[in-house]
């Protein structure tokens, strides 16, 4: 069992258990990556994606009994995630007044689901950064904001909002690079 | 061959980059590998920052709903296994689910009303599953 199996299966123990930790663990872990599946993956608008979100974590709450363990805790959360955005999807298709036009390829589909993927590691790298990459990035890419905004917002001259993200980029990217090597190991 | 100056290529895979420098970096991308290759890394780390987190009151609102699940289940195996602490409950179902830390809703305090005071054998994963659908809605 890698280090990763069995800090898992202590976790699922831990919240069998009735740990309220444990839960709060779980839930902070995995909510990101269920809300950019129904975001990216099955593009619900965001209201949606906490509805998908909420009834994900309610039904690893009524069903965590079931894993076995056998694959990652992650891909277990995903596939329940996916039945949740389903059966979501049947529901306004057999509520035509309420649907939208929802044609996703399947090959569209696992592009988006690498990309949460990739998203959980960039995070995950994120986190590692100092406070104020962390900033602009995430204002720039996650919260979408303008150089100007940036600018004010953070204090600094706009004509250097460009190049300290690209600095913050290329600190992630050697973070990620990091990363990967002691992977690989 | 001289290659680009990895900030040029951040800025280029996150649309930073405007008019000639744009050209510029585009030219020397059309003929050097090993900067598209670094060009195409900076791109997929543009998109996965650009997918969204989970609102942060969405998640805290997830949490306490099951916080109140973890607890009322708790306090239904206490009920099952402890018949002294039955009767208390009947007596007064809403200082019990308070010291379990249970919001004691109007359905949650009624079926707890209902429970039988001098049943001996109650069955646990009924009893769960009746209660669990009061709690409010997720």
């Amino acid at each position: 069992m890698t280090g990763r199996e069995s800090e898992e299966a202590e976790l699922v123990t831990r919240c069998l258990a009735a740990d309220e930790e444990a839960w709060t663990t779980l839930i902070e872990r995995y909510a990101d990556y269920v809300y950019g599946l129904a975001v990216r993956s099955f593009r619900f608008p965001h209201e949606e994606a906490e509805e998908v979100l909420q009834e994900t974590m309610a039904q690893v709450y009524e069903h965590l009994r079931d894993y076995r363990g056998t694959g990652s805790l992650r891909a277990w959360i995903g596939v329940i995630a996916h039945n949740v955005a389903r059966q979501r999807l049947r529901s306004r298709s057999r509520h035509p007044e309420t649907s939208f036009t929802f044609e996703v390829s399947d090959a569209a589909q696992q592009q988006a689901l690498e990309a949460v993927e990739e998203a959980i590691v960039a995070r995950a790298a994120l986190a590692q950064l100092e406070e104020p990459c962390r900033e602009i990035l995430n204002r720039f890419f996650a919260l979408r904001q303008r150089y100007t905004e940036i600018a004010r917002e953070m204090g600094i001259a706009e004509g250097t909002v460009a190049s300290r993200l690209a600095r913050c980029l290329t600190r992630l990217r050697q973070i990620l690079h990091g990363a990967e090597r002691s992977g690989k190991k | 061959m001289t290659h680009l100056d990895e900030e040029i290529i951040a800025q280029h895979a996150a649309g930073l980059l405007a008019g000639d420098a744009r050209q510029m970096a585009d030219d020397h991308l059309a003929t050097c590998e090993t900067c598209r290759d670094t060009f195409a890394a900076y791109q997929r780390m543009s998109a996965a920052l650009s997918v969204p987190a989970a609102p942060r009151p969405t998640i805290e609102r997830i949490k306490e709903m099951i916080r109140q699940r973890v607890r009322l289940r708790q306090f239904i195996h206490r009920l099952v296994s402890d018949p002294a602490w039955r009767a208390e409950v009947q007596r007064d179902p809403e200082v019990a689910l308070e010291r379990h830390r249970i919001r004691p809703t109007p359905q949650l305090v009624a079926a707890l009303k209902e429970l039988s005071p001098v049943q001996e054998q109650v069955d646990g994963s009924q009893l769960d599953e009746r209660i669990s659908k009061l709690l409010p809605p997720m």
